[in-house]
């Protein structure tokens, strides 16, 4: 008996031999082509009569419909409308001091927010929540990008209370949404869900078995979301397995200073770290104090305290190491299994800002929003300018993902919504 | 010598991509339709080289260029099986193939004549793989109700 899928593919193979000659490819040589883009006289009659017939087809469905017929009775009708408009082609700029290519992107149909969350995986952007700009009314909307046909698409309504600063991570097949708040230390929560790109669904994960009041901040640690936050009854901790759809309680933290913020977490590969300043009286910080956990035995470091003593800092990883940037621009290096530290100096001096931390390919990214963005090469210890185009500020949220950094545009340095919304990608220069 | 370089990795390019997209725009623009779209969707490469060159999937992205650079026929039409040399190919498929709504149509199309995987049938047609799953399910399903005296199932 014949096979069908093997008639289908001897009959693509018929075909392509009959219309591949036809096919006319560019003169590259000409200007633009065109010695072979004209249409001829054929094709514009062919565009006349498929337009007359494109029309007479809707009046034709448009009778059907009036007399209750279905127009398609296949049952086709509910699928979603396929949008064949290709999106415009990126703007590319070349990076003048560092290198590496700046590419801009369209923004996408959500306004402008704080707090939100942006997510890069299975190719895609996925911004989701925040709230509106100085103001406490958040958000429980989302929208994702595709990075390959540049073309957007709403995310479906999430089963989840509007937020903003909430935790959001890439498992790989999911963005999971925890937590979060109104950004004004209100309306605190402590659920989640998990929403596929790929099925278009969202789905509620299981109760956390934490309570609610500290800010939680979370990190995927390639099989967990991990979330971690303090409060005056000690500290909190829980895994969730998206395979499962269970948490894990982890042991509390014996900490001996005071948790006064939202703790920052980054994950190593194999620990997590948490960084917080230690204040003092009157905004005053006597250093950064540095605690890890070991998920393998469930246990906690000791505190480390650097001499770091700045007000806010940002951190990130690269190549197992931890590198932490205070308020002022000075950096430090940690060692996560010692949390020895080495001073590695000012790599943004004289901006003073709350800086983004990111791994980048070989280098680490540090921003500010003064607009300055350096990338640090932990091997040589050189720095090197980045010279984002006009406008362009790499604040968080941003990923790195796929070899290059995403951030999204949507604010001015003041805080005002930009009249446009663009999605920004880095793709540092090969050294 | 970038120039050079350029025009050379597009006509590569092009030699390479301008059959096999033809060849996946057959079952909804027709022989003929689908050379003209290729052909466009090959103009607007050339045109846009540097950024559908760094593409992930740019036969995806030609692909909805090739159909939307051009106007569809109310319906293909494609030559029967022994026109093109395949007489011991089912006569009906061809009209089993072209009764099918036009996403199955595509859908079955490009992963069983085109051998395209379910992520690139995705980004041709705007929509997710378990989506590009049901279609093809439902096309085959379809295709194999209206064929069933000559077809295993």
């Amino acid at each position: 008996m014949p096979d069908l899928l093997d008639e289908l593919r001897r009959y693509g193979d018929a075909l392509e031999r009959e219309v591949a000659p036809l096919v006319r490819v560019p003169d590259t040589y000409g200007p633009e082509g065109s010695q072979t883009h004209q249409r001829s006289r054929r094709q514009r009659v062919l565009v006349l009569v498929a337009a007359l017939a494109f029309l007479a087809t809707g009046v034709v469905v448009a009778l059907a419909v009036e007399r209750g017929g279905d127009p398609q009775p296949d049952g086709d009708t509910k699928l979603p409308t396929v949008d064949t408009t290709p999106a415009p082609p990126p703007e590319v700029f070349p990076d003048a001091t560092a290198g590496g290519t700046w590419t801009k992107l369209p923004g996408g149909p959500l306004a402008a927010r704080q707090g939100h969350s942006l997510v890069v995986g299975d190719g895609r952007v996925l911004l989701w929540g925040g709230v509106v700009p100085e103001t406490s009314n958040a958000y429980g909307d989302g929208a994702e990008l595709s990075l390959a046909t540049r073309q957007w698409r709403v995310i479906p309504e999430a089963p989840l209370a509007p937020r903003a600063d909430h935790v959001a991570v890439w498992t790989g097949t999911e963005m999971v949404v925890w937590g979060g708040g109104n950004r004004f230390g209100g309306d605190e929560q402590v659920d989640g869900a998990a929403y596929s790109p790929t099925a278009r669904t969202w789905r509620r994960i299981a109760a956390a078995p934490l309570p609610e009041g500290p800010e939680y901040a979370g990190v995927w640690t390639g099989s967990e979301l991990m979330v971690f936050g303090a409060s005056l009854a000690g500290t909190h901790g829980a895994a969730y397995d998206p395979r499962s759809d269970a948490w894990r309680v982890m042991r509390p933290a014996d900490l001996s200073t005071t948790l006064d913020s939202r703790v920052s977490l980054l994950w190593t590969g194999t620990r997590l770290v948490a960084f917080d300043p230690v204040p003092q009286l009157a905004g005053a910080v006597s250093g950064v104090q540095v605690f890890s956990y070991d998920p393998a035995t469930d246990t906690w470091s000791d505190t480390r305290i650097t001499d770091l003593k700045e007000q806010a800092l940002g951190g990130g990883t690269l190549d197992g190491f931890v590198y932490l940037v205070g308020y002022g621009g000075s950096m430090v290096q940690l060692d996560p299994e010692s949390l020895e530290w080495e001073a590695k100096g000012e790599v943004i001096p004289g901006c003073e800002d709350v800086p983004t931390v990111r791994a980048a390919g070989t280098d680490v990214l540090i921003s500010m929003s003064c607009q300055v963005a350096v990338l640090y090469e932990p091997s040589s210890g050189r720095k090197h300018n980045l010279s984002p185009p006009e406008g362009v500020n790499i604040w968080p949220p941003t990923e790195w993902a796929d070899g290059m950094l995403v951030t999204w545009q949507q604010l001015s340095p003041s805080g005002e919504p930009t009249e446009a919304t663009s999605v920004w990608t880095y793709a540092p220069a090969r050294r | 010598m970038e120039h050079s370089e350029s025009h050379a990795d597009f006509e590569e390019f092009a030699r390479q991509a301008g059959p096999r997209l033809a060849r996946a725009l057959v079952a909804s623009r027709g022989v003929h339709g689908a050379a003209d779209a290729a052909s466009e969707a090959l103009a607007y490469a050339f045109e846009h080289w540097p950024d559908v060159r760094s593409m992930e999937n740019p036969m995806g992205y030609l692909f909805r260029v090739g159909q939307s650079r051009t106007r569809p026929r109310q319906r293909p039409r494609l030559p029967a099986p022994d026109q093109v040399g395949l007489p011991d190919v089912e006569p009906r498929l061809v009209p089993a193939l072209l009764a099918l709504p036009e996403t199955q149509r595509a859908a079955v199309w490009l992963v069983h004549a085109c051998d395209w995987s379910y992520a690139e049938v995705a980004a041709a047609l705007d929509t997710t793989t378990s989506m590009v799953g049901n279609h093809v399910s439902r096309g085959l399903s379809r295709l194999r109700s209206e064929l069933e005296v000559t077809f295993d199932a």
